[in-house]
Order: C-alpha cells, then structure tokens, then sequence
C-alpha cells in the first residue's frame, strides 16, 4: 500500500510529461490551421468590424466617424434599402424553390436506373462551372430576341419577356437562374436519402402505405435533417447573391437587381468607402445571424432526428 | 528549461490577444500613400528628372507598366519603348503588363497595399481622386510647346490643380455612328438640331407593323427599328454621354465658385429632353421592346444612330467593318447655330509617387506626349491620343476623325474633383431614374445635387 502510495507521483509526473508532449506535438500540427485561421479570417474579421466605424478609403489612412455609417444606411441611404430588398426576394423565392428542385431531382436520381451516374455527374456539372461562365450563358439564354428561353415561350404562344432588360422580370430572372445549381443541393440529398433504412419502406408496405404515403410519413421526416442543412446553407448563400448580377446585368435595369452585396462591392471599390462597405457586411452578417438563430429555434418544430424519439 | 503547459485558456488569451493586436497593426495603413517615400536619390517631382542617374551605378532599373487595356496588341508601346525611349535612356528599361479582369478593384487594392508599379494607366476622372490621396507624382520636364498642342479639353483631363500627373493615352469625344442606308431609305437628311433630332427621329422610328413614330397607332412597345440610342444610365460611360446634353444645354454639376448647379433649369431641361426621346416621342428605345443580338443594336440594323467615341472607329475601320453604307455624324446642337458640347475623357499614364524609382518614372510617363508615339498610337490604335497636330495628321487615313477632332475643340473634361467616384455615382442614379425610370428629372437631380454637395463638401475639408 505504501509502496503504491510512494509509486502513484512518479506515475503522475510520468503521465504530465507525456500529455505535455503530446499537447506540443497537437499545437505543431494544428499550428498552419491556426495561423491560417488568424491571418485569413480572425483578422480580418476584427479589422472589417473596427473599419466600419471608419471613413476608410483604401488608398489612404482610416478616419474614426463611430457610428455615422450605419446612421447613414438607415437614415439616409434608399438605395441600401432597396438592395436589401431586392436580397429578400431574391432569397424569399429561390431558396425554397432551390429546394423543391434539388429534392425533387434527388428523388430522379435516386431511382434505380442504367446509366445513372452519368446523369449524376451531368446534373452536378453546373455547380462546379464557373459563375462568370455560367452567368454569360444565361444572358444568352434570356435574350429577348434570340434566347432560347424566349424562342420556346414563343412557340407556345405565351408572352416573352424582356428578362434582364425589364425592371419587372429581372428579379424573376435569377430566380429561374438559380434553379441552374440545383445539382449541389440534389447530391446531399441524394445522400440522405440513401441513408433512409430500406426497413421503415417494408414496414410501411406490409401496413398498406402507398407511395405516397411512404413518402410524406417516411422520406420526408427522415430527410428533415439535410432539409434543415440545406435551407440554413441556402439562406447563407442566397443572401450574398454577387457574381451573376455583376457580370449580367450590374445592377440594373433601374436597380432592379441592385442585390446587397453588390451593392457593397461598389461602395467599397467604385466609390472608395471601404469603411461603408464594411458597416454593410457586418449588417448582413447580423442580418444572417439572426435568421440562422431562428432557424435553429425553429427546427425543434419540424427537424426530426432518429434519436429524438426520447423528446416525444 | 522551462517546459511550462499552455493550457487552453492560455492559449486563448495568447491568441486572442495577438489576434487583436494584429489586427490593429493591419488597420494603420501599409503605405500611406500621403507620407510617399522620397526616391532613393532624394528628388522631389517638382525638379527636373535625370533618367540616367541610376545608369550611373551601371545598372538600369526596369520601370513596370500596368493597364488594364492590351497597349501591347493595339498601340505596341513595348515595342515604341524599345525603338524609341530606351536608347536615349540606358538607365531605364521599360516593362509592360496587362491587368485582366475589374481594373478598378485591383488598382485600389495594390495601392492599399503598396503594390503598384512605378507607372500605372489612369482613367482621367479618376487623376484627381488619386493625385489628392497622394498616389500620383507631378509629371515634370515638359517642353510647353507640347502641352499646348494638347486639345484644351485634353490637357485639362491631364492636370489637377494646375499641375500634370499624367499624359495622355487615348481621349475620345463624342458623335453618332450612322446607318447611312437606313437614313437614305427613309428619305430623310440628317438632324443638325435638337428639334430636327426628334422629327427626322420620329421618320425613322418604325414598329412592327410598319407605322412611324410621328404616325397615330404606332407601338412603341413593339419596335422594329429605333432611330436614335446612346449610353445611358449606369456606367461611366452614361456620365461622359448624358452629360454632354446637360453641358449642350447650358447648365453643368456646379459652377466656378463650386456651387452645385445640376438641378437648375438647365439641366433638368436637358434630362426632361432626354426622358422625352424614350417617352413622347419613342424614338429611342426604352428598356426591354428592344435588346441586341450577337452583333448589337447598330450592327444588327435596329438602330439607326448610335452615339459613340472615337474609340469606335478601330473597329468601324478596321476590325469589325459594317455590312451597310454608314458615316459618322456630329452630335447636334440645341438650336441651329449652337455648338455641342462633347464629353472628353480617356485614359493617361501617371507615375507612383510611393514607387521606388521616381526620377526613371516620371521620364517613362513622359514618352506618350512625344510626337512619336502620339502617331504611333493614334495610327495602331486609331485613337485620338490628344494633341492636336499628330490628330491632324491622321486626318488624310481616317477622315472620320474629322468630326471627332472638332468636337474635341469644342469639348470639355467631366468635374475634376478629387470626389469625383461620389459625384459620378450621384449623377449615374438620377440619369437611370429619370430617364429609363419614372422619376421626375427635378426630384432625381435634387437627389444628386445633394449627394454632390456633400461630396464637394469633403473635398473641401479634406484641404
């Protein structure tokens, strides 16, 4: 026993060295992680939110003005209103259809059919396309004139719009625009789906359920986790819509699609107001946050996990 | 040795407070472009350059280039550089690089981070933005007989507060391209006033059904042929455009004294004008009822005259030829006898005042006023490139040129404010919504004429 006693501070000092070691060796490896998190990201971060209390005008050195920036968006700003708005629609709209697509196309994709990987891979090709190329393809494809989308509403004798010319349609052009990277979302959900047990499906087909049935009582709660994921990471996206404004239609026709961060862009870069611009990011990052929190308080509503079933 | 545990507590206030404490070191400008470092042998910008001083220590420094245009492709500078510059200036080796993609945004960044290149391309409203923060240097040496060769709206495009920092690439002034078989078709003459615009206007405007503008029943919502376009509203080249009408009409963004004056009668006149050529007398096409194809609304024949620069004829002559009899028109004035008043911008090169060859710099941003490269360039690239005799020139190859060169007597340089970005900004939104939109040119122009008193407010504090 004293023996032992005598032992067990020897095997302490022992163990203290080892975890110390060990504790040197995870810093190591951790270390190009850390600094590359401090460097790209934490400093920045820290420095986007001291200059948007700033008259910053990147060629020259930050003036201190507190709080006038974010007065000014709110009070004496319309146009941030108004990309604030034209985000919101763009957002309200192309998430949940973004949704609905991606979910409807996974459940194509998951049929047992030959050649299926090829039309996988073909229906994911857009998401790793690049912005600008996509976004020079659809001006074509909207072109009022000789666009093929016009050429088929033509053809079915319906109205064709002047899409990214008119003020009316241009919102609603990226909208269907957005539908084009569907096959991002569809692959995650592809993936839940294949993860739903074959068994729930036998059990509700010995009790009589029919496809439908199956499908609303057991796919759809079963999918409510990648749902959940993909509408958080849907909003998060949606809200910071750039490239394809920039490069089709720069905002216009008459700020129709004049969406938020585009906007931020030209404060920052055309008219040199960095420390503005940085007031806006870190609205929109508010802006975000707030959705995502209420997401999150939401989910318990709708999210179903299989080992949730203690809550109920 | 000390072998001390850092626990995560510790390592979160060791981060933390390096993470702050970088962060405020990153807020202090890398390189501020006010507190420019002198050049290596102490010369200030206001004395005359030796290009060869540094070929004294027997090594020749290259001076770098940067401009987002292809200088190599249309105008050969490095190979004007090399034939013409570099043997009189052994010290002195020239290097140019295309800057591909948002030039404006690559620009400003470098000059954050002290990172531009001793020469750098500069689109002329922006000199004063820049030469005010200190990034420019004054361009000195100049023989004055080539300074005033320049065309006065030129010149001035190349001077901020009395000094040049920048000479002269390219400048453009303004007049319509037009489809000369379309106005020989319709059997009209070509407008030489504002009125006459409208009427010959409303001949060549058609619907699809065949009816003129000037006809009861005509569509504009279904247009087959358009008479009249120009750039309009966001982009800077709508400022350069639109501006010209207002400038046309008497009135201008703020006068002498720097009173803002773009809401005055004038003005608001003049953008009346324009909204009316879309909305009452539809002959030119609002948005939607009528967009290009491949070739465009002027070379796909929907247009009739389209306004442009003298940039243009590059391709009108050369690169893209039309398919159809066309001409160049000069821009009509208000009422008969009057003189329109063109915009007149393009681009300069200007030197790095926080460059680490200041003395070679200067002499290298020099070369494009020479005679020499003022034919080559306005040759290669067919571009007006600013002084008037090396224009004239060009006159016997491009006889278009002709109606741009008078324009350019007659012409003048957007407000040389070093607010100019706000103030350009201000004018874009109240043209779109004025013209394009339904707001009342009154009520858009106050708008802006607001948005640039403020801007001329901080120009004025910030001296």
């Amino acid at each position: 026993m004293q023996a032992g006693l005598a032992q067990a501070p020897t095997n302490i000092k022992r163990q203290s060295r080892m975890a110390s070691r060990e504790a040197r060796w995870g810093w190591f490896f951790i270390a190009p992680w850390i600094g590359g998190f401090l460097i790209f990201t934490l400093i920045p971060v820290v420095t986007s939110f001291l200059l948007s209390f700033t008259d910053y005008e990147l060629v020259t050195a930050p003036r201190w003005v507190g709080t006038k920036n974010f007065v000014d968006l709110f009070t004496a700003d319309r146009l941030f209103l108004l990309s604030l708005y034209n985000t919101a629609y763009y957002v309200l709209f192309s998430v949940p259809l973004g949704i609905i697509g991606a979910f409807t196309l996974s459940m194509l994709l998951n049929v047992k059919l030959r050649g299926m990987n090829f039309y996988r891979t073909v229906f994911y090709l857009p998401a790793v396309t690049s912005g600008v190329a996509v976004s020079l393809l659809w001006m074509w494809l909207f072109n009022p004139q000789f666009g093929l989308i016009n050429y088929l509403l033509r053809s079915l004798g319906l109205y064709a719009p002047g899409w990214l010319v008119d003020p009316h349609w241009a919102k609603p052009a990226f909208i269907v625009m957005s539908l084009w990277g569907v096959g991002g979302t569809a692959v995650i959900f592809l993936a839940g789906l294949q993860g739903v047990p074959r068994s729930l499906y036998e059990a509700a087909e010995i009790d009589g359920a029919n496809t439908w049935q199956r499908f609303w009582n057991i796919t759809v709660p079963m999918m409510t986790p990648v749902i959940f994921f993909n509408l958080i990471m849907g909003i998060i996206g949606s809200f910071q819509v750039f490239t394809q404004a920039y490069v089709m239609t720069s905002g216009g026709p008459q700020d129709a699609t004049l969406f938020y961060v585009l906007y931020l862009f030209r404060q920052g870069f055309a008219l040199l107001r960095m420390g503005y611009a940085a007031a806006m990011a870190w609205i929109l990052f508010i802006i975000i946050l707030i959705l995502t929190v209420i997401q999150f308080r939401l989910a318990d509503r709708w999210v179903y996990y299989e080992g949730d079933v203690v809550k109920r | 040795m000390n072998t001390r545990k850092l626990n995560r507590r510790d390592f979160l206030r060791v981060a933390g407070l390096s993470g702050v404490g970088l962060a405020m070191a990153a807020c202090v400008p890398v390189a501020a472009p006010t507190a420019a470092p002198q050049s290596a042998a102490g010369t200030e910008a206001t004395t005359a350059p030796e290009p060869t001083a540094a070929a004294a220590g027997g090594e020749a420094v290259t001076i770098e280039l940067w401009a987002p245009h292809p200088l190599d492709d249309n105008m050969k500078v490095t190979e004007f550089t090399q034939k013409n510059f570099e043997p009189k200036n052994p010290g002195v080796k020239f290097k140019f690089t295309q800057i591909p993609g948002d030039w404006q945004q690559k620009f400003t960044t470098s000059a954050a981070g002290g990172t531009l290149p001793d020469l750098f391309a500069v689109d002329g409203i922006n000199m004063p933005t820049y030469t005010a923060r200190g990034l420019t240097a004054e361009i000195t040496g100049i023989d004055p007989k080539i300074l005033d060769d320049f065309y006065p709206s030129a010149r001035e495009e190349m001077e901020y507060e009395g000094k040049v920092y920048g000479s002269v690439i390219e400048t453009n002034s303004q007049a319509f391209k037009v489809n000369m078989d379309m106005v020989e078709k319709a059997g009209v003459k070509l407008p030489t006033t504002w009125d006459e615009l409208v009427s010959v206007g409303q001949e060549l405007t058609i619907d699809t059904s065949g009816k003129k503008a000037s006809e009861a029943g005509f569509d504009p919502n279904a247009l087959k042929q358009a008479a009249f376009e120009t750039w309009c509203c966001k982009g800077e080249g709508s400022t350069w455009m639109i501006l010209s009408y207002i400038w046309s009409n008497g009135g201008d963004v703020y006068d002498a004294a720097k009173k803002v004056t773009i809401a005055d009668a004038p003005a608001v006149e003049a953008i009346q004008w324009l909204s009316d050529l879309i909305k009452k007398y539809y002959i030119w096409p609002k948005s939607g009822v009528m967009q290009a194809g491949p070739e465009g609304t002027w070379y796909g024949q929907l247009v009739v005259m389209s306004e442009t620069g003298a940039f243009d004829l590059a391709n009108l002559t050369e690169t893209n030829k039309p398919k159809f009899k066309w001409d160049i028109m000069a821009a009509p004035p208000k009422e008969a006898g009057g003189k329109f008043v063109s915009g007149v911008g393009g681009w300069l090169v200007s030197a790095n005042k926080a460059g680490k060859h200041i003395p070679q710099s200067i002499v290298t941003a020099s070369p494009p006023m020479s005679d020499e490269y003022q034919l080559q360039g306005s040759t290669y690239g067919y571009a007006v490139t600013g002084r008037k005799t090396i224009a004239e020139q060009r006159l016997k190859d491009v006889p278009q040129l002709k109606i741009f060169l008078e324009a350019m007597l007659s012409g003048k340089a957007r407000p040389r404010s070093s607010e100019y970005p706000a103030i350009t900004d201000a004018l874009q939104q109240a043209f779109d919504e004025a013209i394009f939109g339904d707001r009342a040119p009154q009520d858009a122009l106050n708008d802006a004429a607001k948005k640039i008193g403020d801007a001329l407010a901080k120009e004025a504090g910030s001296k």
